[in-house]
């Protein structure tokens, strides 16, 4: 398949390992008020490959969660650029050097790298981040009226799309019905899917057990029917995203686990196949601890 | 008559000011669903040509809010003003030309980029002439905390004891029967989702897609409509239920944006689905309050 990677600017975009923050309780769906840890910060002992669900957490994320401290629009060049797959290097503190890989994305601003357990030990909240940016704008020829986002051509590449002629083949780990996404529907205030994520709803009980969100792991590529995200994120049947689970479940109502889109498709241009392998971690090679 | 605690409701006073609109997107175009740029005219500020009761769509517009939008600049008296705030209650104008006009609380609205949360409060024609953008407005905040007996599991929000009276509600087995103009499934529910608290401004119904408006007839739509959404809840924040039922009251226009449409403010919600909509043209609070003489 030919894109117009080598088109593509590499940037260096910035952040900061960030600090966990409370504040008050936040209510469940139930009405029960609750406080567990889940974003911002340094995971050490949860990172993607790990499952989605099952920990004591709300929107928990994996490994380092980078922000920058700069102005709004500081803050969404970070998220906007930093596309899933690209490299990231420590550039400050005792873990200087050290190499990750970004594999999420949250909110308009959280921006999710993995690195080694062994590297997580050494970070500290305010240890500078700096990723190389590249994949905004990455189109596939014969494509053009799909979107790609968030994308690094090394994911892309490790994804294993085929083309069919007039539909990509696009391998994921399961199919999510549309009306279950919630929270980040619509997107951020300019309506730019490359920003963050929107939640696979939780707080179901009952669907969530229907449609076996429960054995979904952060890393997971997903496809989403009838939702088009090429631009605000909303309901369009037929159409498709496909995205990358980002963050763990939540007891918010209309919250869960968090899915950055990295494809974006009109009806009729994407066929799905299904296999456990479809995530992140397995396909970049970061936890050969983990069995795919 | 239903029983409810109507007399244990406290009665306060709450003040905003009428604000000046704002561009959906600082120094932008907003990016519609499939790809244009559009300016979003109507969010905010004093509109003079579409009052509640008036149609949601076709206006050249996104987001429109009809009549005064009145908000607080402080951040914790704007969420006070937002939450407190019933729809049906009594509004009034407490300085500028227009001192003294009396309105009534027609709907909430969120504005997405500044977390912003407006009240639109309806004023006759000849107030809303003398209204300025910075008057001060008063709400007479009465309903938060109603409930009905029999019914503690069913939350009712932002309804003014004046307005669920007038809806004329009734309990049949073991249900609410609620007057609506349409019942929608909750797959249309796009922005607010996961919002909380309930209280606090509009959900929308998804207009991004010309084919569901169609086949839902959503374009028949009105300021003030209360409609149903089934398989969803809004007993502590907005999201999926499978059998939940949530009611609302549509309280800004479409739009073209993607996952957004008209918002609707929550009244009731009930998990278990202990509300059954009953369809009603009528079912809009501008004939409930007697605010438009001049439509049927």
């Amino acid at each position: 398949m030919r894109t117009n990677e080598d088109r593509l600017v590499k940037q260096a975009v910035m952040g900061e390992v960030s600090h966990p923050l409370a504040g008050t309780y936040r209510t469940t769906f139930e009405g029960r008020p609750r406080i567990v840890p889940g974003m911002y910060g340094v995971k050490l002992n949860f990172r993607v490959g790990d499952p989605a669900y099952g920990y004591v957490s709300d929107h928990l994320e994996p490994g380092v969660c980078i922000v920058n401290p700069g102005s709004v629009r500081q803050h969404t060049a970070l998220n906007a650029f930093a596309c899933i797959g690209n490299d990231a290097r420590v550039v400050s503190g005792d873990a200087r050097g050290a190499a990750g890989v970004v594999t999420g994305k949250h909110g308009w601003q959280n921006t999710f790298v993995d690195f080694p357990s062994e590297v997580l030990g050494r970070l500290v909240s305010g240890d500078k981040v700096q990723v190389t940016g590249w994949g905004t704008g990455l189109t596939v020829e014969g494509y053009d009226d799909l979107r790609f986002m968030s994308m690094s051509p090394r994911l892309f590449e490790a994804m294993g799309v085929e083309d069919e002629g007039s539909r990509l083949t696009v391998p994921v780990v399961m199919e999510v019905p549309g009306r279950m996404m919630g929270s980040g529907m619509g997107g951020g205030t300019g309506g730019i899917p490359e920003l963050g994520d929107f939640d696979i709803q939780s707080t179901c009980p009952e669907l969530t057990e229907r449609h076996g969100f429960s054995r979904l792991r952060i890393g997971d590529i997903v496809a989403i029917r009838d939702i088009l995200a090429h631009y605000a994120r909303g309901i369009r049947p037929g159409a498709i995203t496909v995205a990358v689970v980002s963050h763990g479940e939540s007891g918010s109502t209309g919250h869960g686990p968090g899915c950055a889109p990295i494809i974006s498709s009109p009806p009729g241009r994407i066929n799905i196949v299904t296999g456990e392998s479809a995530n992140v971690a397995c396909l970049l090679g970061l936890r050969p601890d983990v069995a795919w | 008559m239903m029983k409810t605690n109507v007399d244990s409701l406290v009665m306060q006073k709450l003040v905003g000011e009428v604000i000046h609109p704002e561009l959906w997107v600082e120094r932008n175009y907003v990016a519609t669903w499939d790809g244009r740029p559009k300016l979003t005219v109507g969010i905010g500020g004093i509109v003079y040509n579409v009052r509640v009761g008036d149609p949601v769509f076709g206006w050249s517009s996104d987001h429109l809010n009809a009549g005064a939008a009145v908000s607080h600049k402080d951040q914790s008296r704007m969420m006070a003003l937002n939450v407190f705030s019933c729809i049906g209650n009594k509004a009034r104008v407490v300085d500028g030309d227009a001192k003294g006009t009396e309105g009534v609380v027609v709907g909430k609205t969120y504005f997405y980029p500044g977390h912003s949360y407006r009240v639109i409060v309806d004023f006759p024609p000849d107030g809303l002439s003398r209204l300025a953008i910075g008057d001060k407005v008063e709400v007479e905040a009465w309903g938060s905390g109603l409930a009905i007996e029999g019914f503690e599991d069913v939350r009712v929000l932002s309804l003014s004891p004046r307005l669920f009276e007038a809806m004329g509600v009734e309990a049949r087995d073991g249900n609410l029967r609620v007057p609506v103009v349409m019942e929608l499934p909750g797959k249309m529910m796009g922005v607010g989702v996961g919002r909380g608290p309930t209280e606090a401004g509009a959900w929308d119904i998804q207009s991004c897609s010309p084919e569901l408006n169609e086949e839902l007839e959503l374009e028949k739509l009105r300021f003030g409509d209360v409609v149903a959404v089934r398989d969803v809840d809004s007993d502590w924040g907005h999201g999926v239920y499978e059998g939940g039922v949530v009611v609302g009251v549509v309280s800004h226009g479409a739009s073209d944006i993607g996952g957004h449409g008209p918002g609707i403010a929550v009244i009731f919600s009930s998990k278990k689905g202990r509300i059954t909509p009953i369809i009603d043209e009528g079912a809009n609070v501008a004939r409930y309050l007697g605010l438009r003489e001049d439509l049927e």
